[in-house]
Order: C-alpha cells, then sequence, then structure tokens
C-alpha cells in the first residue's frame, strides 16, 4: 500500500481535529503518515498514532514557523518525492490551501481544493466538492499524482484506529526564495472557553433579529446552556455584534455540526452555504416564510427574545 | 521557491498597509491572527475584509470600454500548449449532481410552549 501524507496542524493542546479527520479519510487511500512541522512531541505522535498514523515525518526547522507557507511547501516536496504518496491530504484553511498549492505546482501533480470526501478507484484519486453555494456535488479525478487534496474542516468525522508510528526527523534546507515572507507576530486566538466553531458538534448561531450587540447576548446564553459553540450571520458580524471568526457561510465558516440551531437568520443561500449540512438543523424566526424554515427539521415561529431566554429555563430543568 | 514570477507573496490579507518597499498584512487562521511582512515586488491576495469594494461610476465603466485589449498568444508568452487546456489537465470534473434537497420538518407557532416543545425536539434528539 502506498503512503498518504497527511499534513498535520497542532496547536499547544496538540493535534486539531481537523487533522484527525484528514488521518481517517487518509486510511482509505493507503498508509497515513503525519507531516509535523515543529515539535513532534510525545502526546502529539501517540495522537496521530491513535487515528492511524503509520509514520511521523518530523520537520523541525524554525523556517516552518518563521516564515509563510513556502518552508512547508519546500519540505513536503521533499519528503513526496523521497516517499512517493498516492496523495497528499491537507486541510483547506488559509495556510492549508497556500501550502497545498505551492506543493502541487512543484510536484507538477493535480489538485483538488475544498473536498468533502476523497476515494481511490484503481490508481486514481477522486475527491467530491460541494459547489455552487452547496447546490451541486462535483466529483473530479486527479490526472497526475500524487493527488494534492484539501479537506474542508468537519466534512468527514473523526474515527480512531490505533496504529502505531515511528517518528523520522526530516533535515530541510530552506531555499532563500521561500523566505521571502517573514511572520513578524502570531498571536494564538483567544480561549472563549465555548468549543471552537469548526469543531463544534453544536452551534447556535444568531442573526439581524437578535436586534443589537446586546441582543446578540441572548445566542451566547442558548450555546452556554446547551454546550454548544456560537455562530453568526454576515450582518451580524459585518455590524460587529460579534467578532468575525463566529461568521457562518459562503464567506465565512463552513460548519456540520450534529445540532445548529439558527434564531433571527432568514436563511440567504450564501449563509445556507456554509451550514446546509448539518444534522439537525433548528429555527427560531418571527418571521414563518423565512426561507431557513424550508430546510429546518423542526422550527418555531415566534420571537427569539422570548423563545430562547424560555429554552435557557427548559434546558435548566431538564439538566435539573 | 518564489512564486513563478520570482515576486514574493502574501495571501489571505484581511488588513494590509505599505510602507516604502514593504507590504505589511493581518491574516488570520483558525487558531492565531499573524502579522506578516513581505518586500516588494509581491503578489498579495485578500479576504473580504480588507475594505469596502468601490463601485465604478457610469463616466468610469463608458471609460472602460475605449482602453485598448492586448491579445496574446502562447507563443507571446513562451507556453508550450501540451501544458494548457486539455491536454495539459492535471485534473477532471467526473460527474456533477444536485445535492439531495433538504425537506422541512415539524414547525409550529409560539404560543407561549415554543420553548417547552423546542425543548423536547432537542432532548428526544439527544442534544439535552
Ligand atoms: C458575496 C456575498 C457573500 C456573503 N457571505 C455571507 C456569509 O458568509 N454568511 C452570511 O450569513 N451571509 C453572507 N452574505 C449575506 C447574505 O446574503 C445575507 O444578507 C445575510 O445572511 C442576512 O443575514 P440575516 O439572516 O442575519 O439577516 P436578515 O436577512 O435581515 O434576516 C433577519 C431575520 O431575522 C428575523 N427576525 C427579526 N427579528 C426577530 C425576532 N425578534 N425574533 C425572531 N426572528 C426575528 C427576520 O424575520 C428575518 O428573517 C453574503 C452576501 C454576499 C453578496
Amino acid at each position: 500500500m502506498s503512503e498518504v501524507l497527511v499534513l498535520a496542524e497542532t496547536t499547544a493542546a496538540g493535534v486539531r481535529k481537523p487533522t484527525l479527520e484528514l488521518l481517517t479519510a487518509a486510511r482509505a487511500l493507503g498508509e497515513p503518515a503525519a507531516v509535523v512541522f515543529g515539535d513532534a512531541s510525545d502526546q502529539v505522535v501517540s495522537q496521530l498514532a491513535e487515528y492511524g498514523a503509520t509514520k511521523v515525518y518530523a520537520v523541525g526547522a524554525p523556517e516552518m514557523q518563521e516564515f509563510l507557507s513556502l518552508p512547508k511547501a519546500e519540505a513536503v516536496v521533499q519528503i513526496a518525492q523521497a516517499s512517493n504518496p498516492v496523495a497528499i491530504l491537507v486541510t483547506s484553511g488559509p495556510e492549508g490551501k497556500d501550502v497545498a498549492a505551492r506543493v502541487a505546482v512543484r510536484l507538477n501533480a493535480g489538485i483538488i481544493p475544498d473536498a468533502t470526501t476523497v476515494s481511490l478507484d484503481g490508481d486514481t484519486v477522486s475527491a467530491v466538492q460541494t459547489v455552487f453555494a452547496g447546490r451541486f456535488q462535483a466529483t473530479s479525478q486527479v490526472l497526475r499524482g500524487p493527488a494534492v487534496v484539501t479537506m474542508r474542516p468537519n466534512a468527514t468525522s473523526a474515527e480512531a484506529a490505533p496504529a502505531s508510528a515511528g517518528v523520522e526527523s526530516v533535515d530541510v534546507s530552506v531555499s532563500d526564495g521561500a523566505k521571502g515572507a517573514k511572520v513578524d507576530s502570531r498571536e494564538p486566538k483567544v480561549s472563549t472557553g465555548r468549543p471552537e466553531l469548526t469543531d463544534a458538534a453544536m452551534v447556535v448561531a444568531g442573526g439581524r433579529g437578535v436586534g443589537s450587540e446586546e441582543g446578540f447576548g441572548v445566542i451566547e446564553k442558548t450555546a452556554d446552556a446547551l454546550g454548544a459553540a456560537v455562530g453568526a450571520s454576515r450582518t451580524v458580524t459585518d455590524q460587529h455584534w460579534a467578532p468575525h471568526e463566529l461568521q457562518v457561510g459562503q464567506t465565512g465558516k463552513t460548519v456540520a455540526p450534529s445540532l445548529y440551531l439558527a434564531a433571527g437568520i432568514s436563511g440567504a443561500i450564501q449563509h445556507r452555504a456554509g451550514m446546509q449540512s448539518s444534522k439537525t438543523i433548528v429555527v427560531v424566526n418571527k418571521d414563518a416564510k423565512a426561507p431557513l424554515f424550508q430546510i429546518a427539521d423542526f422550527g418555531v415561529v415566534g420571537d427569539l427574545h422570548a423563545v430562547l431566554p424560555a429554552l435557557v429555563d427548559e434546558v435548566a430543568k431538564r439538566k435539573g | 521557491m518564489p512564486t513563478g514570477s520570482g515576486a514574493n507573496q502574501a495571501t489571505f490579507a484581511g488588513e494590509l498597509s505599505v510602507d516604502g518597499s514593504t507590504v505589511s498584512i493581518r491574516r488570520d487562521t483558525d487558531v492565531a491572527s499573524e502579522r506578516v511582512s513581505v518586500s516588494l515586488p509581491a503578489v498579495v491576495s485578500v479576504t473580504d475584509q480588507t475594505g469596502e469594494a468601490r463601485y465604478p461610476a457610469f463616466k468610469a465603466i463608458m471609460g472602460a470600454k475605449k482602453k485598448p485589449i492586448q491579445t496574446m498568444s502562447l507563443a507571446d508568452l513562451g507556453v508550450d500548449a501540451a501544458q494548457v487546456g486539455w491536454s495539459g489537465a492535471s485534473s477532471k470534473v467526473v460527474d456533477v449532481s444536485p445535492t439531495p434537497a433538504r425537506t422541512a420538518g415539524t414547525i409550529v407557532n409560539d404560543d407561549g410552549t415554543g420553548a417547552a416543545q423546542l425543548a423536547d425536539f432537542l432532548a428526544g434528539r439527544g442534544f439535552i
């Protein structure tokens, strides 16, 4: 079985969930081998192995953190040229897309960005993309490998499949040309104590219907009662009622939680593009004609400022 | 490995400023907010956070119609025909089909019991 390179993303808390999803997807194509930039700690290695990594390439060179994307791309190209993988899986995000594009150009390989699933038929890698604001599913084949595929977080679920992974240190000499974009500072996002939007099993999202920045507080209270992440429509983030990183939709985050509870959101196509793959959709809106009701598993036609506080009380009652 | 043009690159800028021959950007990833600087010439890509679009006025639109358009051939650009189009493609779309439609479920009017009914639904699906 060929190797499948998985570009791992790690934080101080360990391996990020989208990476575990990539490892899960990689197992259908071959033997997952993770590439770790920076410290391949025992915790990181054992987490990767738990999700099926049979090998970990550890790239320790400080340039990986000091410059944007290109040193990582050079490292991946070097590893790929030596190990000849069938595919290279990367998380769709600013950095992943950057690195993936560079790697594909350098390897003269085909790339499929923003895939939701990936599969292998003979030697051919195919991937499915959700396109046209979620209205169509496009399946593409890579004609020249290794297939470079960036995958959307949350499109597949991460399932453990314990393996044992040996660590191989990789020495990379980074070219001067790759040192063009210097990272002057990197501030980790401050944790709100709530689940991260793209990782969360439940999301409570608010739209213009909350009325104001203070009004958005009812969304946060509902999310906290359920233990959910907080999301918002673009109207809300544009008005600065909530931070931009909470925006769900075509130009924001794509989420696919088990539960998406939308309150005061009309359901514009650009918003739906970011949430319509959610397993259960609940809508609270005072307008019975709001388009989001059409894809709701359960809907309440009513004022969110009445329904949500009452829901918080109900949840408290039931949780005892 | 610079871009093919030899220029530096800085991508996904949410904020952008130029000082002399240096471009500085802010770039937000899922886990961090980064400040990055590159020297010119540079290819910079931006997100919709960088600013409001300025839409052209009628006069500018009419003016644009009179601008010369230069046509270039592959040979002008020194590109081998085998590298582009069908023969150069490294991937191909084999199927496009509509996403299965979702159907609407139960919709209730809030007569004062909306929240309780919603809580029943959520509890029934194991969310509470
Ligand atoms: C290129 C482009 C990209 C875009 N990208 C995104 C994106 O990524 N994400 C996104 O969300 N949007 C995006 N949009 C904007 C999108 O088109 C909509 O304008 C936006 O989603 C509307 O937000 P909303 O539903 O909060 O507001 P509205 O459409 O104004 O809806 C507000 C809803 O709240 C209801 N309401 C009002 N008061 C109450 C109350 N007291 N109780 C209950 N309900 C109430 C109303 O009935 C209404 O249905 C994009 C648009 C463009 C053109």
